[in-house]
């Protein structure tokens, strides 16, 4: 009955799915599509040529995607580690309190939150940059990377540290050969949330960037909303492909997680 | 607590602080007219009465919150159902399988899933097309409008889409830590699926189902993407307002976006805590 109804469900899943990605393709390659014509003809390489070609932007706009988005998922994972170990240390009843606080981001309304970074960023005198994005991205990521964190690090046996401090181990050994190495799975996991996240965000790099700074989703947002779907279907797949390419990463890395994962106690 | 840790956290904090409580202090000053850098030093609650007495506004929170409600809660279901499920499978290949399309969904940016939505379930997608081929609909005006409509179910099919797939693999993380501890012994003392479910499953994974549908509530509540596209000037959610106004050339419009941005953030925390009591709350009555 479960697995009847399990299999049913996935066979859906991955029909709808198919049928979206498959439709994605076709249209970025048929320009035809009427009505009652199930799938569109009139073989065309307009829309990649207008996106790949003709269009000047199309570098910059990957680079700029790339750069906010790595730096993202590396500043969201460093910041979020260093306090999520600060928090571990601490006693329970501060540490909830202190997760509310760094978890605000995500229970402010996107709007008012980035709004107000932006202000403050104005006030500064940082206007229209890269630096600004990338820091309203990092602040939108850090939540998740924190609460990776905390998880990664209770998970580290005091024991061992005990161990290899017992056997001689000095400070910064144990920390490069013993504490990063049981928590890169956790590092490589809050990276990717992170670039997920810069990637996929509009109104952050739209409003900071004041309109500047070129990024897939700025640039996607306008084709949508005029439903023009040859050139939007070329840009998801560029869009669809960055994603995957790193889910893959992802989950190539796994099988050697599971190793280290032995060792943590969660 | 040992002072020595304080060091770790002190970066992010005053980060925290300068950006986002100096943003929202920033955010309340210019909804009170406060702006010196434009010259309006005055300071006064003008805005406010604007929102406050105008039935339009009034509208389009009732409209946000709607949206944001009900998207939020077929997630949380559809989440609990889904992720009980994966947990309780003895399939195993049927389980990664399934746990490979949910990640693949999460990773899909909002916007893909829009475009997505839009080619399979707009009036002209290939649902209507599918079903006027076998001769189900005879044109397309009989598919239903899900999207552009004040329904706003495009907006809901989009949001709970990607709301579940967040829900069902934050909660599946926690029910599967709960099986190795619990699932045997509740089987032996003759526990049935759905009493496991909620007995054990659901009161001790009830931190992780609030947590993961408030996120979902809020960002929802604060997205504009998606209801941008879709909404008209008659009634557009809060978050729409705060766009169009702010992208209003007008100086004066200024207090007003930061006075709608305040009001949003207020009934965001209102509505947060609110929903998280009674989510609790259902847990723990069907515990009884």
């Amino acid at each position: 009955m479960l697995t009847k109804m399990m299999k049913v469900m996935i066979l859906f899943s991955v029909l709808f799915l198919a049928l979206g990605l498959v439709m994605t393709f076709l249209l970025s390659f048929f320009s035809f599509y009427r009505y009652p014509q199930l799938f569109p003809s009139g073989f065309t390489f307009e829309y990649w040529e207008n996106i790949l070609i003709n269009n000047p932007s199309f570098f910059e706009m990957i680079v700029n995607t790339m750069i906010i988005g790595i730096l993202t998922g590396v500043l969201s994972t460093f910041f979020g580690f260093m306090t999520g170990y600060g928090l571990v240390k601490m006693r329970l009843h501060t540490k909830n309190k202190f997760i509310i606080i760094y978890s605000l981001p995500l229970l402010m309304p996107v709007s008012a939150l980035i709004m107000g970074i932006h202000m403050v960023l104005l006030k500064i005198g940082v206007v229209q940059s890269l630096l600004g994005v990338i820091l309203a991205h990092s602040l939108l990521a850090v939540p998740y990377a924190i609460n990776i964190g905390i998880s990664y690090i209770s998970g580290i046996s005091p024991e061992m540290v005990n161990i290899a401090r017992t056997l001689g181990g000095r400070k910064k050994d144990i920390f490069l050969m013993l504490i990063v190495p049981l928590l890169k799975p956790g590092m490589k996991f809050s990276f990717a949330l992170g670039f997920l996240i810069s990637v996929s965000d509009y109104l952050a790099t739209l409003l900071i960037g004041g309109g500047g700074i070129l990024t897939l989703s700025v640039v996607y947002y306008p084709y949508l909303n005029r439903g023009d779907y040859g050139h939007a279907s070329v840009l998801s797949i560029v869009f669809v492909t960055l994603n995957i390419m790193l889910f893959i990463w992802l989950q190539k890395r796994r099988k050697t997680n599971l190793k280290i994962g032995g060792y943590l106690h969660e | 607590m040992n002072k020595k840790y304080l060091i770790y956290i002190l970066p992010l904090t005053i980060i925290f602080l300068v950006f986002i409580i100096g943003g929202i202090f920033q955010i309340a000053l210019e909804s009170l007219g406060y702006i010196p850098g434009l010259g309006m030093n005055k300071i006064s609650l003008d805005s406010y009465t604007l929102l406050f007495t105008d039935a339009y506004y009034y509208k389009s929170i009732a409209y946000a919150l709607y949206l944001a409600f009900l998207s939020s809660f077929i997630s949380c279901i559809l989440g609990i159902i889904l992720a009980y499920k994966l947990v309780q499978s003895k399939h195993i290949r049927l389980k990664k399988i399934l746990e490979k399309i949910l990640s693949l969904g999460l990773i899909l940016p909002y916007l893909y899933m829009t475009f997505f939505s839009l080619v399979l379930l707009g009036k002209t997608g290939i649902i209507s097309r599918l079903l006027y081929q076998f001769d189900i609909i005879s044109s397309m005006d009989q598919f239903p409008q899900f999207f552009y409509g004040s329904s706003g179910f495009g907006i809901i099919i989009i949001f709970s889409l990607k709301g579940t797939f967040f829900v069902t693999l934050f909660v599946l993380n926690v029910m599967s830590k709960i099986k190795g501890d619990y699932h045997n012994v509740a089987l032996t003392l003759g526990a049935s699926s759905l009493k496991s479910l909620r007995y054990i499953y659901l009161p001790l994974s009830k931190n992780s189902i609030i947590w993961s549908t408030i996120i979902v509530f809020v960002y929802d509540l604060g997205a504009f993407e998606v209801p941008y596209l879709f909404s008209r000037q008659a009634l557009s959610p809060i978050s729409v307002l705060i766009y169009r106004s702010y992208l209003d050339p007008k100086i004066s419009s200024i207090p007003t976006t930061m006075a709608l941005n305040m009001v949003l953030f207020m009934v965001g925390i209102l509505f947060t805590l609110i929903y998280a009591a009674l989510i609790k709350k259902v847990i723990l009555c069907l515990q009884k």
